[in-house]
């Protein structure tokens, strides 16, 4: 049988070792770069589950909740699958507890907001596998590529590149079906 | 679709999936620094009451906080789980269970847990009754939970797993996979499918979730009888996304259904170069191999390497 690296699960990876350590030990601007290099991520991970004008403040939320829990964060090198996990518990905390009458905030009043087709495309992403809509989001909103996804949320390579072909695909299939009712 | 483009964005850009691009990119991350609170000492705070922690108390305290455990939320008068303590919530209480390098456990009501082993490259659970919802971090094959008929072993995913009060066990994977292992019989679960154990059988054939009802009725006959009528009903059922139903089975039906099991999952796949129907029907190791590796789930080499490093 031929060697292949673990398609599936996830890889051990050197995110950012340095960086967190420096974080640790009480370096903001550490810090700050690991936001700069990783809320794309957070952010499409906690847009794949909470309304739009929901995001931006827990992103900040899970950030600042990680500084908090950094000190047990025993392995540097799963930092990047750590804060996908803290972002997801957010999501979930977010439904648990959320309000039936949502604040009025800035980020709903946009300048040039997201069109209506945009949000229509979100939700049904949204109506996909778990799976496949973070990885969807991830791609086509976040911006990150394949294997940017990969390193950043700890997924192996191989397990990005079929969620976002099967996806894209669902993705499709769901637009198209719309399109023709 | 362009691949190339839509994994790394190289080659000829898809057109359809940079209308996507330019049209989803307003909803995407917009903020580029980080707001600190200016009250935000906590690190410091916690640094300094862990110092006082530590003076203040005895021997026997430092070393119960320095011994490996799971953080535990939720379950009154318990905040650590260490190897060999159970954890049980009662009909009102849930628990969370946290360890950093490995990931969340979430217990519903009237769960029992308990931890086997806090190794570094093994981390095992057993739940003796109940539903855990886990999401795992740690590299695959060191997240084991032991339930009464099989083993589950994390592959990198999230999961929910629920054992009654028969010991009968069913894993609903939500991302990544998972093994069902016992006595050499294995299953593996994908995301978006299922798998039941039974105990005195163990892992039975994992299924979609949205598989047609009458399928996932006659695999759960085929799991708890070996039910040969059953097998019409898969075969006929099977939609090509099942084919990986199929492939479990055929590694489980008698010899002479193994024809007609090879024959259903050759139309719903494209069987690879080099398999021969009269070889799988002998059950030749390889050609079942590069059959699984037909369905488009990846490779079966990576079942093989998890399973000569994972926990013995």
């Amino acid at each position: 049988m031929e060697s292949v690296i673990a398609l599936f699960g996830t890889v051990d990876r050197e995110p950012e070792p340095t960086l967190v350590k420096q974080a640790r030990e009480g370096s903001r601007v550490a810090f700050g770069q690991l936001y700069q290099q990783y809320s794309r991520m957070v952010h499409g991970l906690l847009l794949a589950r909470v309304p739009h004008s929901e995001v931006e403040d827990m992103v900040q939320d899970v950030f600042l909740l990680a500084l908090r829990r950094l000190r047990s964060l025993r392995d540097d090198k799963a930092f990047g699958g750590w804060l996908a996990m803290i972002a997801r518990n957010q999501a979930v905390d977010y439904h648990r507890r959320a309000p039936r009458i949502t604040e009025l905030k800035e980020t709903m009043l946009q300048e040039t907001p997201p069109s209506p087709e945009a949000h229509a495309v979100l939700d049904t992403i949204r109506s996909l596998p778990d799976a496949y809509r973070e990885t969807l989001i991830l791609r086509l909103v976040e911006g990150l590529n394949g294997p940017e996804i990969a390193e950043q949320t700890g997924l192996s390579p191989d397990s990005v590149r079929v969620n976002l072909h099967r996806g894209m695909k669902m993705l499709r299939e769901k637009m198209e079906g719309k399109a023709a009712t | 679709m362009n691949e190339d483009y839509l994994w790394d964005k190289s080659g000829e850009p898809d057109p359809e999936i940079q209308r996507l691009e330019n049209l989803l990119s307003p909803l995407g991350n917009k903020t580029p620094v980080l707001s600190f609170p200016k009250h935000n000492r906590v690190p410091y705070l916690w640094a300094i009451a862990a110092s006082l922690l530590v003076l203040a108390g005895g021997a026997w305290m430092t070393w119960q906080k320095s011994r490996p455990a799971w953080a535990v939320n939720g379950a009154p008068a318990t905040k650590r789980l260490a190897k060999g303590e159970t954890i049980t919530t009662d009909s009102q209480s849930h628990a969370r269970l946290n360890l950093n390098d490995v990931g969340e456990v979430e217990l519903d009501p009237n769960t029992t847990l308990s931890v086997l082993a806090m190794k570094p490259d093994e981390q095992r659970l057993a739940l003796n009754h109940g539903t855990i919802h886990a999401l795992i971090w740690a590299p695959p094959g060191r997240f084991v939970v032991n339930t009464p008929s099989a083993q589950t072993v994390d592959l990198g995913c999230q999961y929910t797993l629920k054992v009654d009060a028969d010991g009968a066990g069913l894993v609903d994977v939500t991302v990544g996979w998972v093994a069902f292992e016992n006595d050499g019989r294995e299953s593996f679960i994908p995301a978006g499918a299922a798998c039941m154990t039974r105990p005195g059988k163990g892992p039975g054939i994992p299924y979609y979730t949205d598989a047609p009802g009458e399928l996932i009725g006659a695999l759960q006959r085929f799991d708890a009888d070996a039910d040969r009528a059953a097998i019409a009903a898969i075969v006929e059922k099977a939609r090509p996304r099942d084919a990986i139903s199929l492939w479990h089975l055929l590694r489980r039906v008698q010899p002479d259904d193994r024809g007609r099991v090879y024959d259903r999952l050759s139309q719903l796949i494209a069987v690879p170069s080099g398999v021969t129907r009269d070889g799988v029907l002998a059950g030749d190791p390889k050609m079942i191999d590069s059959l699984w590796n037909a369905l488009d789930l990846g490779n079966t080499s990576w079942w093989r390497m998890w399973k000569s490093r994972g926990p013995k």
